[in-house]
């Protein structure tokens, strides 16, 4: 609980450092996007961390409910619905992208897009075929 | 796969909730393990056989329709 705090506000400070660096330090029109960029990041670890780190407050005032949560995560059947679901929303995914990359074809986008959207698609099966490999000497 | 978890339990006097808790799951797997919707992992059947002091064999029914 402690180790989780700690990292918490680290990674708190972080966001805010980097939300300032995109504010005051990052200058100039060329380097707008960076700058945005960098003040969009730190925003999100920032709130990322301060919802952690109410949660963790919260689980510290009240272990009756922290206890639930615990068990509710760490329950093997949510486990297994969790896993089933993941799987079935990548395969449904794979799809769209498929049909992303005639639509980008179709809409005679420009070819990187095109590239893009084939990279993702090849990407989602050779990380398939590299866990199955990894599970298949695992289990 | 067919059990005689609710039985067990009933006998037992628990409630779905109680028999969660000691087990460290959740109500709803207790739920669905009694209506034979989820089958447990080979961990906690031994789990729940070792909490009622019988064997797995004992509670969990296999029948070759399981198989499908």
């Amino acid at each position: 609980m402690k180790k989780k705090k700690i990292w918490f506000i680290l990674v708190m400070a972080l966001g805010i450092g980097i939300a300032l660096a995109g504010e005051f330090f990052i200058k100039g029109e060329e380097l707008k996007t960076v700058s945005g960029l960098c003040i969009g990041i730190g925003a999100c670890l920032f709130g990322l961390s301060i919802a952690n780190l109410f949660r963790l407050r919260f689980e510290q005032k009240n272990p009756a409910i922290a206890k639930i949560k615990e068990i509710e995560e760490k329950d093997e059947r949510n486990i297994a619905i969790r896993n089933c679901a993941k799987a079935k929303a990548a395969d449904i995914t794979q799809y769209l992208i498929i049909l992303l990359t005639f639509i980008a074809i179709l809409l005679q986008a420009p070819l990187w897009i095109v590239f893009v959207a084939i990279g993702v698609y090849l990407s989602y099966n050779i990380l398939s075929l590299y866990y199955i490999s990894k599970f298949s000497k695992e289990m | 796969m067919k059990n005689r978890l609710e039985e067990l339990r009933k006998a037992s006097g628990l409630q779905q909730e109680q028999l969660a808790e000691a087990l460290r799951v959740s109500r709803q797997t207790i739920s669905s393990i009694e209506n034979g919707r989820y089958n447990p992992s080979i961990i906690l059947a031994f789990k729940i056989a070792r909490f009622f002091g019988k064997t797995i064999e004992e509670i969990f029914i296999y029948s070759e329709d399981d198989d499908a």
